[in-house]
């Protein structure tokens, strides 16, 4: 659910960090890349997506949303 | 892990970054201050505009667009006749030079062949509506703040105040990602922080999926209590409808290109209830309806849009591009063709009402009734609602009030004695081992105010929440936080906590039936007693509830 981040594709600029009104990511310790540390506070406002300048992030539409 | 961070001085502190906090940042410092701006999350992406706007209410230079006499009206009658005709006014008279500013930093507010679009209102006859593009507004903010010298300090959250003689000398701050605690010393304060969104259990079951910004969490209202500032209408609590299971403000935009609100009979419901202005009545009337209609088993509703033509659809889609891009995904993934399909609608959770409706009551100048106090935006209250356009024509004030009452005075530091006690009784819950957490405080008030302070209230009930509520107090100081981002939402809740009480203490004390507050104990509207407002502050820690007359 909410943001998922295509590993691959991210470059680890930080934008997401710095933007995201819900703090809900962190830069992993050791090489984890960028991780989705709290994914329960987010908005869903879709932002980070939109944000990402190379497209590594997807809003995912939580099941209880969509079923 | 809590350790000091630094003491800070200047002329006006600023809390929260959003459409509110930017205008008055700005603007105090065009008026020669020396601003420090505090923001809780990060200014390019905060608050309730963070995707982005796609409407501004204001009186436009463009044919068609009403009076500033009719805009304070229309937005006087959307909140049933308990606001400030005059504040009004002023924002439908000033709201066009504030676009006008932001569009020199590069909002686009025109469409390609540089005219202003107006949209038809709801609930007013007259549109006073503004379509523009406004989905990267915060970064257009974010830029001009630079450009401008103001300190940002991105997350970061105020503590406490400390006044010095009944005026405003400094606030506390710490930092949500590391806890290190701050001191700003100040001439003067603009609250800027928004409502409280996370009083109620959310619809959608998902904590932070809310109808507005769920970072905005009664803070400012925590402040102005500790103050003592008189703050109004906590018992109007906001009615919104949003799609099933996705909280989204996206009543005003589907309304407004002419989407009908039928129920499971596939009855226009609005027929039943004001057969005159159907879905363009003020929205708590299409609210009420809604929460009614499925109370008496003709639930679910939906919003219809099967009769629009394809420009009137591709106009919707346009708005939610600029406002809130994702629901178009919702509805690509739900499988729903407006054209073909209903779409399910639902009574969004209850908050304090944004848009100049709770909050800090405030002058011409946006200035509070305390010395030194400034607030606006969602904070501010007895306005009357104008949402976006109440925050940034009122935050542009409030940060040249706030200049001009620094500009005598010089900021001082925090004495250590103070700054000592503050910082322990903030980050007292950091660290300890054992203790209820913020969450859990939180879910009980969530749980509370649900329970008991719901659509549809009485005495009983409102009595047995606000002790509820109360015992909750116990609570407090056992908190228990283990990380920085711990310790914010611990103090959120406490924030929660105190405004759900303030929500819970004016419901009870109103015993009438009006605009969105219902009892069905006193199911009438009682003009002679009750067209007032009902003031609420804080004095020595205690709650403290007394009626104010109108303005004239
Ligand atoms: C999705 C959505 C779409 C909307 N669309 C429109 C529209 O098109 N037109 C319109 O006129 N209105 C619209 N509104 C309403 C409008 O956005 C709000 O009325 C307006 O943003 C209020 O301004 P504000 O500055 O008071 O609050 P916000 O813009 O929410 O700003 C509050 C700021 O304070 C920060 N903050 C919160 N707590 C703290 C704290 N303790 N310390 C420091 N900072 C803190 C927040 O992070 C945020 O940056 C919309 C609202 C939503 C939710
Ligand atoms: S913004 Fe995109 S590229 Fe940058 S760190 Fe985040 S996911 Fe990676
Ligand atoms: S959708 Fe919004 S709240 Fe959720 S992770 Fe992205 S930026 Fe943060």
């Amino acid at each position: 659910m909410a943001p998922r981040i295509d590993q691959v594709k991210c470059n680890l600029c930080g934008v997401c960090i710095e933007n995201c009104p819900g703090d809900c990511f962190e830069m992993g310790a050791g090489g984890d890349g960028v991780l989705v540390a709290r994914p329960l506070t987010c908005w869903h406002c879709g932002t980070c997506e939109v944000d990402c300048l190379i497209g590594a992030i997807y809003v995912e539409l939580p099941i209880m949303m969509l079923a | 892990m809590a350790q000091e961070r630094s003491d800070f001085r200047c002329d006006v502190v600023v809390i929260g970054g959003g459409l509110a906090g930017c205008m008055a940042a700005l603007h105090a410092q065009e008026k020669g201050a020396n601003v420090i701006l505090v923001e809780k999350s990060a200014v390019q992406r905060s608050g309730a505009a963070a995707s982005g706007l796609d409407h501004a209410r204001g009186v436009y230079p463009v044919e068609g667009c009403g009076t500033a006499d009719e805009f304070a009206d229309a937005f006087m009658r959307q909140s049933e006749g308990l606001g400030n005709r005059r504040l009004l006014q002023i924002i439908g008279e000033e709201m066009p030079d504030r676009m006008f500013y932001l569009e020199k930093y590069g909002l686009r507010i025109r469409d390609d062949n540089g005219r202003l679009l107006l949209q038809s209102g709801v609930g007013t006859r007259h549109s006073f509506i503004l379509s523009f593009q406004g989905e990267d507004l915060k970064k257009r903010f974010d830029q001009a703040l630079r450009e401008h010298g103001v300190t940002i300090l991105n997350r970061t959250m105020p503590t406490g105040l400390v006044l010095d003689g009944g005026r405003i000398a400094g606030v506390g701050v710490v930092d949500t990602r590391t806890a290190e605690f701050s001191t700003i010393g100040c001439g003067a304060l603009v609250l800027a922080s928004g409502g409280a969104n996370r009083l109620y259990q959310s619809a959608t079951g998902l904590s932070y999926n809310t109808v507005g910004c769920p970072y905005n969490t009664g803070d400012a209202y925590a402040l102005g209590y500790q103050a003592g500032a008189e703050m109004v209408h906590f018992e109007f609590t906001q009615l919104m409808i949003t799609l099933k299971n996705y909280s989204v403000p996206g009543y005003a935009g589907a309304i407004g290109v002419g989407a009908r609100v039928v129920n499971a009979l596939g009855e226009r419901i609005m027929e039943r209830y004001n057969p005159e202005m159907l879905e363009r009545a003020p929205r708590h009337f299409v609210c009420l309806a809604v929460y009614q209609e499925n109370l008496e088993g003709r639930g679910p509703c939906y919003f219809d849009f099967r009769h629009l033509t394809q420009d009137g659809l591709e106009h919707y889609r346009t708005g939610l591009r600029n406002e809130r891009a994702l629901i178009l995904r919702y509805f690509d993934e739900k499988g729903l063709d407006l054209r073909r399909d209903l779409v399910e609608i639902e009574l969004g959770e209850l908050a304090t009402q944004n848009g100049g409706v709770t909050g800090l009551l405030i002058d011409e100048e946006a200035a509070t009734s305390v010395p030194g106090l400034y607030a606006a935006g969602d904070c501010a209250g007895g306005v009357g609602y104008c949402a976006g356009s109440n925050a940034m024509v009122f935050g542009w004030r409030a940060g040249a009030g706030a200049a001009k009452y620094a500009s005598g005075l010089s900021a001082v530091s925090w004495p250590a004695e103070a700054a000592r006690a503050e910082k322990l009784r903030a980050l007292g819950s950091l660290g300890k081992e054992h203790g209820p957490s913020g969450r859990e405080l939180e879910a009980k008030v969530q749980k509370t105010m649900s329970d008991y302070v719901g659509v549809q209230r009485n005495r009983a009930g409102l009595d047995t929440g606000i002790q509820r509520l109360e015992n909750l107090k116990g609570y407090l100081g056992d908190l228990q936080s283990s990380s920085p981002n711990d310790l914010m939402v611990a103090l959120e809740a406490k924030n929660t906590l105190l405004v759900g009480e303030m929500v819970a203490r004016a419901s009870l004390m109103r015993t009438e039936s009006r605009w969105t507050h219902q009892r069905v104990d006193y199911p009438q509207p009682d003009d002679a007693n009750w067209k007032k407002y009902l003031v609420v502050t804080g004095k020595d820690g205690r709650t403290v509830l007394y009626t104010r007359e109108l303005p004239a």
